[in-house]
């Protein structure tokens, strides 16, 4: 049965319309998305950390596969589910029907919403694939020509080329301008440094709207031609909603592009191929970092990390590295284990010992779970105590973090950011509650840390070695600011 | 064009082999919708039995429930909501009780965790068997699925906020539209309904069955399952664990062994840990060592056994309980005592939830296998989850009496397995709580409601927390970028486990497409000097008052709490008004209550939905009040008055109630005279019963008394059925102290210890039994045999044994007393004999258990056929006895083999003598000379000898003279005999029977 405003659904205009828009065109790739989000939710993908070859996430084949990872480590294989969401985006962005720019950066941003809401928020890593494509989409919307496969309204193309003759000495100053020929997108031509104040406003839509007033022509007619069908704008309330969205993209975004699909799949590609790089990219500079004869104190358990030092073991560097075993999760168990099964000379310290040995520290080595826009980092929690100790003790702090961690988000909530707290099970047995008093006690069992900028020296990523100072100026290469907004 | 991109992006990723699987194939193998796809896999099904079929939720579940509200928990745009929907209700002529699962917690009703839970461990059916209320159900799940009837979840509520106030009445329509679609569909048969695109639920109604055994066979009928596994789960269980593991186990068991037909999903909740005086644990297995340290109770005890030549090789592990408190998950119902064989994947050997039974006994036949490491528990919670093959269904078919799937099916399952007949065996699979895995049962009854509710607001069930809240990814309307409203994650999270909507913070967007209705409720109140402590869940849309006290509570949508109130403990579903200075301290408050000006309402109390507790009332504890009619006038469709109440104001909306509530109140005063005259055939929604005395002048609802359990013996005194029905419900409610709970079961199995001391057959020296398993054992040929491992629990000395490859609960000698009595004395003796000889085999019994039961029966015969009241004297006694046993005596002789049988027949007329329940042959039976007499007789009619009778005395002689074993023996009479008797002995044994005579 349809319900009576399903003919709403039609638009791809409005982030929010994106699960309906799927259902009614698409309810296989809904399928795919709604698998996804259920192990999101349900934390499936940290406890059943598999090499990210199930893409299909088909419950049924999932099942057939041995556990091979039963070890709980939270939030562990952080890269299996940026993998993941990757693949979901590609699949889903691959096989539904958009035509322009805009509408697919709709579906983006309606996917990445959609994400973020069912547990997202605690895997920042998925947002910013989210974002990360959006970039690449309008960075290929931006490149192409227009002109050619444009399938707008006359009027639309009209306006487009009166604005083109208008604007063109003034937009041959601008790389872009000269790529896209139109005020508007003469306007727009670096929207990460002419718009941003205004898009970081909460009231971002009227902000929206009064830009919108400013091309009346093209954005109106462009935003009824630019939709799948003008007809679909009936009910007031929509309509008023969803053009503030199409203010949101340059008009040239809503033209219809045949290329763009090819395109936009290979820069996905390339992000994947990124990801699968990840850890040879930075492990190849393992050796500038690690020195013979250092010792080298990390914190419990981190993929990265562990690759890292085995990869510098593995150029026969002698050096010994200190865990702190992580309470209450234990994770720098497992990892003094794997290190030691690599030949590197292990110790494993309990977490309070770590300011008394850091005296005898040359390097701490921390995992990340986020890296913040300010340069500071959200790590596993127990990590702060450790920069703070190096602090005291002058220690070098260097961190290793694949680029897709890079979050452009402040952290104005302190320790609150993209912190989470998870069941006390580690912290406490259940059955012991049942004394009265102990039940009365708060258990809390936080997840990360957040750690200021000024307590990090490096951040080694698979791009390079950076300050946190610099971590800034990544986040412009890496995200368009319109999609710097947190995914509500 | 769509089409090339597709598969240029699946080339893509096959190619570039990033990701295993094809997006495109994966996707179009689960489309769930086609239903020709079954050629290829077969999907993971799951059945849900929706209903505990219990009454631990009772009134809740009775009253009437109208799917809208359920939209309460969603839709912010709540005024008083039963508005629209009551008229949709009446428009579809639907009045349904509210079915258990759709009951909140936690302001979401259960089964959206459960079907999430599902869904994430890969079910792609699922069977909702649903008896009370089904009707509510489908409507719920028709409004809230995805892909199905009624409106989408998203679409729903943009259309909402696009039409404004009209969106309850666009919903109403959906609902009409989609029962009148399915009505025709025909009700016999489950209805699809497309969930999400990856589920299907499909709702058996088993509105006939009334437990769980009914309604498994009732669904093996329809032969829909399937899948091989597939997950059993009930209805009231709120967990996060991953079943991947366990599926996978269980799998692998299956093929190798056939008869590994069940996994049962267990959690380690603790045990019980009261005083450690009164509460001493010992493993008392046959050859094993007592051990008598209490210092060591509470730890591990791995005794290896020491050497006798029968001893199993494995060991026996007891998880005692350490420390001083109480399992808070726990029901105060049952108490599950588990055998477990560690060796071989947690094998259940035993299952035994009846707090009563004081012993539990495991075949012996457990030990022999190879290197078997039992463990014996108590501090195992059942999950409520199985992974079940298809036989299992079968298997409940076959078995046709079997009601409850715990206490019968799997309890009779384990306990078969030594016999050989059906095997099949169970497994546990222990949730694996150092990893966070929690489970917990709220429905089960309201006390554990609370404390699950709280353990999910501690974050025990991590996933499933309020700010990861995901039901309804649906967005109300949408302002600018920035101001989104979303029911997804809209509570936040803060300091000391406070939850609060973050709608009540959120600026609503300006010029959106908001309701402005919406938008005005949207705005959460909580006054500046309110306290808030503790787990608290703070829903959206309330008005939280000045000088007010919240701890430990769940407040529902718009709820209005005015100044100087306290709520502890307390769980308020929705739209409820509570007035000035009301305190609230354990209670469970339905939608649309309200409670009035200065009311205190005590621990373990329930108010209905749309009851009004009155100005000052004082609302004792354990009480529970309703607006529901009585269990039994079902089509009664009363409600308070305010679904006729259409106003979207609260304010407004408080005082017209308040007007509607007068009237209501005028009315019933009333009708409560006309009533006892009037038939009560048409009662209308003003018409309810309302217990003033109780609820005050102005309050409405009437008391929920508890309706009396069918099991209890009719016999039995009206009065004490009703207090102990009353005294379960108290245990099952907030704020009950489970230590009473824990006593009375003490008590019971006090009680079980004596009637069981002569009942059953006894060896009280341990030195016999020893001897006896010895025999068994060299023997033995793994049959049946008898070595009994008894594990006695708490204050139980080593005495309570019970007799292995005995179907449960089969009280032996009852069973032999009841053939011998109702044998008819015409017949000869000998028919009684082979069918004493037949049940005695059938049970594993012993003849001295035929004594025990020919004796009662006798004495019973006795007693039946001595006229009227009057007690016969002892002279009597025995001229009646002697006539009886002139017929019985044959069969005597036949079954008293030796001394054995001799002496349980003395103990058969102990019993009778100091039995608790039978006043008349008891107090026959003390009269001084009484027992002597009876005695002799036997003795003179060689029914029993000499050597029986000095074995008895011998073992009562170190009875004190008070104490009750003691007592029939220090009588005057009985020494006189047994005097008598051993100087007849010494003299000559030629005179025995001219001396009786």
């Amino acid at each position: 049965m349809i319900p009576p405003s399903s003919h709403l659904a039609a638009n791809l205009d409005d982030p929010h319309n994106v699960r309906r828009w799927l259902q009614t065109y698409h309810p296989k790739q809904l399928a795919l998305l709604n698998n996804f989000e259920i192990s999101l939710r349900l934390g499936r993908f940290s406890t059943r950390g598999c090499d990210g070859t199930d893409s299909g996430s088909s419950a049924q084949q999932q099942q057939q596969q041995a556990s091979s990872s039963s070890k709980y480590q939270y939030g562990k294989e952080r890269r299996v589910i940026t993998t993941r969401t990757v693949e979901l985006l590609r699949s889903i962005i691959g096989s539904t029907r958009w035509g322009t720019a805009a509408q697919l950066l709709t579906l983006l941003r309606g996917l990445g919403n959609e994400l973020h809401a069912a547990g997202g928020y605690r895997e920042p890593a998925i947002g910013n694939m989210v974002r990360r494509i959006m970039y690449a989409v309008r960075d290929e919307a931006d490149r192409a020509p227009v002109m050619a496969t444009s399938t707008s309204t006359t009027t639309t193309t009209e306006n487009a080329h009166k604005m083109e003759v208008l604007t063109e000495q003034l937009a041959s100053t601008n790389l872009r301008a000269t790529r896209a020929l139109s005020l508007s997108s003469v306007l727009w031509a670096h929207p990460q440094h002419i718009t941003m104040k205004h898009s970081r406003q909460p009231s971002g839509s009227v902000d929206y709207s009064d830009r919108m007033l400013a091309l009346t022509d093209s954005s109106d007619s462009t935003g009824a031609g630019g939709g799948s069908g003008g007809g679909d704008l009936s009910l007031g309330a929509d309509t008023s909603a969803s053009t503030h969205y199409y203010a949101c993209y340059p008009p040239h975004y809503y033209n219809r592009r045949d290329d763009l699909r090819q395109s936009v799949m290979e820069a996905i590609q390339e992000i994947m191929s990124e990801l699968e790089d990840l850890h040879k990219n930075i492990n190849e500079q393992a050796v500038q970092h690690i020195h013979a004869g250092e010792i080298i104190l990390t914190y419990a358990l981190s993929k990265t990390v562990e690759l890292f030092l085995k990869a510098a073991a593995a150029k026969k560097r002698k050096f010994q590295v200190i865990v702190c075993e992580g309470s209450p999760h234990f994770g720098g168990h497992a990892m003094a284990k794997s290190l030691a099964g690599a030949g590197i000379d292990t110790t494993v310290i309990h977490d309070a010992a770590t300011f008394a040995i850091m005296a005898r520290v040359n390097k701490v080595l921390l995992p990340a779970h986020a890296v913040l826009a300010n340069g500071g980092l959200i790590a596993p929690s127990g990590c702060n105590m450790v920069a703070l100790a190096a602090k005291q003790n002058s220690v070098p702090v260097v961190t290793v973090a694949g680029m897709f961690k890079l979050c452009p988000m402040y952290p104005h909530e302190g320790q609150d950011t993209l912190n989470d707290l998870i069941s006390p099970s580690s912290v406490i047995d259940y059955s012991l509650l049942g004394d009265p008093v102990l039940s009365e006690v708060e258990f809390v069992n936080p997840v990360h840390d957040y750690i200021p900028p000024q307590l990090i020296d490096l951040y080694v990523t698979n791009i390079g070695g950076f300050q946190p100072s610099y971590i800034y100026r990544l986040l412009a290469e890496y995200y368009h600011s319109d999609d710097w907004d947190v995914f509500e | 064009m769509g089409k090339s991109a597709a598969t240029t992006s699946s080339a893509a990723s096959s190619s570039y082999g990033g990701g295993g699987t094809h997006p495109a194939s994966s996707s179009s193998s689960s489309s769930a919708n086609d239903p020709s796809d079954n050629k290829h896999e077969q999907r993971l099904q799951a059945v849900l039995l929706a209903d505990t079929f219990t009454n631990a939720f009772y009134p809740i579940t009775l009253e009437p429930y109208d799917g809208d509200a359920v939209n309460n928990n969603f839709n912010t745009t709540i005024s008083y909501n039963t508005t629209n929907t009551a008229g949709a209700a009446a428009a579809t002529g639907v009045q349904d009780p509210r079915p258990l699962i759709l009951c909140p917690i936690n302001n979401v009703p259960l089964l959206h965790h459960t079907i999430d839970f599902l869904q994430g461990n890969g079910v792609e059916e699922l069977f909702i068997l649903c008896a009370l209320g089904a009707e509510s159900l489908e409507r719920y799940i028709r409004c809230h699925a995805e892909g199905g009837g009624g409106s989408g979840s998203g679409s729903g509520n943009i259309a909402a906020a696009a039409a404004g106030s009209g969106s309850g009445g666009m919903k109403s329509n959906n609902f009409a539209s989609s029962i009148n679609s399915d009505g025709g569909g025909g009700s016999g048969c489950a209805n699809k309904i497309v969930w999400s695109s990856k589920l299907m639920i499909s709702i058996v109604r088993i509105t006939d069955c009334t437990n769980a055994g009914d309604a498994l066979r009732e669904l093996d009928r329809r032969n829909v399952i399937k899948s091989d596994p597939f997950i059993l789960m009930q209805g009231d269980v709120v967990t996060n664990v991953d079943l991947h593991e366990a599926m996978i186990c269980h799998t692998q068991r299956k093929k190798k062994d056939a008869a590994a037909i069940m996994t049962v999903l267990l959690k380690d909740v603790g045990g019980w840990g009261l005083n450690e005086d009164d509460y001493v644990d010992d493993v008392n297995e046959g050859e094993e060592n007592e051990e008598d340290d209490k210092a060591n109770q509470g730890e591990e005890k791995k005794d290896e056994n020491d050497g006798h030549h029968q001893a199993p090789r494995g060991t026996i592990t007891y998880h005692g309980s350490s420390g001083n408190f109480l399992p808070p998950l726990r029901s105060s119902t049952d108490d599950l005592l588990l055998a477990l064989d560690t060796t071989h994947s947690n094998r259940i050997l035993l299952w035994d939830s009846h707090p009563q039974n004081a012993n539990a006994a495991l075949p012996s036949i457990f030990f022999h296998e190879n290197s078997s490491n039992i463990t014996v528990s108590r501090n195992y919670l059942d999950v409520g989850i199985d992974i079940c093959s298809p036989d299992v269904l079968a298997r409940f078919s076959d078995e046709f009496d079997y009601r409850e799937l715990r206490e019968q099916f799997v309890a009779n399952c384990v306990s078969e397995e030594e016999s050989g007949l059906q095997s099949a065996r169970i497994y546990a699979h222990i949730l694996n709580t150092s990893r966070g895995e929690y489970a917990g049962r709220p429905l089960g009854d309201m006390r554990r409601y609370h404390q699950v509710s709280m353990d999910l607001l501690r974050r025990w069930c991590y996933p499933l927390v309020p700010d990861n809240y995901h039901h309804h990814c649906s967005n109300i309307g949408s302002g600018g970028s920035q101001v989104i409203q979303r029911k997804s994650a809209s509570y936040v999270r803060e300091r000391h486990f406070i939850y609060r909507d973050v709608m009540s913070t959120t600026k609503v967007g300006a010029g959106s497409g908001m309701d402005p209705t919406t938008s005005s409720h949207n705005r959460s109140h909580l006054g500046r000097s309110t306290q808030l402590l503790g787990p608290l869940l703070l829903g959206p849309n309330n008005s939280i008052g000045e000088r007010c006290l919240l701890q430990r509570s769940v407040l529902g949508p718009n709820c209005t709490l005015l100044d100087g109130c306290s709520i502890v403990d307390c769980h308020l579903w929705g739209n409820i008004l509570v007035e000035e200075g009301a305190v609230l301290e354990g209670v469970i408050v339905c939608e649309g209550a309200i409670i009035r000006k200065g009311a205190i309402v005590e621990r373990g109390c329930v108010v209905g939905r749309g009851c009004i507790v009155g100005e000052g009332v004082r609302l004792r504890e354990f009480t529970r009040i309703t607006c529901a009619a009585e269990v039994n006038d079902e089509d009664d469709d009363d409600y308070s008055g305010f679904s006729d109440d259409s106003s979207n104001e609260e304010d407004s909306e408080d005082n017209d109630d308040d007007l509607e509530d007068e009237d209501e109140d005028d009315d019933d005063d009333g009708n409560e005279v006309s009533k006892s005259t009037e038939a009560t055939s048409s009662q209308k929604a003003t018409d309810v019963i309302t217990n003033h005395e109780v609820v005050g002048k102005d309050g409405i609802g009437r008391v929920y008394v508890p309706a009396p359990s069918d099991e209890y013996d009719s016999d039995d005194d009206e009065e004490e059925a009703e207090a102990e029905a009353m005294e379960l419900m108290k245990s099952q409610s907030i704020g009950y102290d489970m230590k009473l709970v824990y006593q009375k079961w003490k008590k019971l199995q006090m009680v079980e210890e004596d009637d069981g001391f002569s009942l059953d057959e006894r060896d009280s020296d341990e030195d016999d039994s020893m001897m006896y398993m010895d025999d068994e054992w060299t023997n033995d040929d793994a049959a049946a045999t008898n070595m009994r491992s008894s594990v006695s629990n708490s204050h139980l000395g080593d005495d309570g044994m019970q007799i292995t490859g005995r179907q449960k609960g089969v009280d032996v000698v009852k069973e032999l007393r009841d053939i011998c009595l109702e044998h008819e004395t015409s017949t000869p003796v000998e028919n009684l004999r082979i069918e004493l000889n037949s049940f005695k085999f059938s049970q594993n019994a012993t003849y001295a258990d035929c004594c025990t039961g020919a004796m009662m029966a006798v004495m019973e015969k006795i007693f039946e056929e001595s006229a009227g009241d009057s007690i016969p004297t002892p002279g009597k006694l025995v001229g009646s006895l002697k006539k009886m046993l002139d017929y019985w005596g044959a069969l005597f002789n036949s079954i008293c083999m030796g001394m054995e049988e001799e002496k349980a027949i003395i103990y058969a007329l102990e019993t009778m003598a100091l039995g608790p329940v039978e006043g008349k042959a008891a107090s026959a039976l003390m009269q001084e000379p009484a027992f002597r007499f009876v005695l002799q007789t036997l003795h003179d009619q060689e029914i029993v000898n000499e050597e029986a009778i000095f074995a008895w005395a011998s073992e009562r002689r170190g009875e004190g003279k008070d104490s009750p074993l003691g007592s029939l023996f220090w009588q005057k009479p009985t020494q006189d005999f047994l005097e008598w008797l051993d100087e007849d002995e010494s003299s000559g044994e030629d005179d025995d029977d001219s001396d009786s005579e």
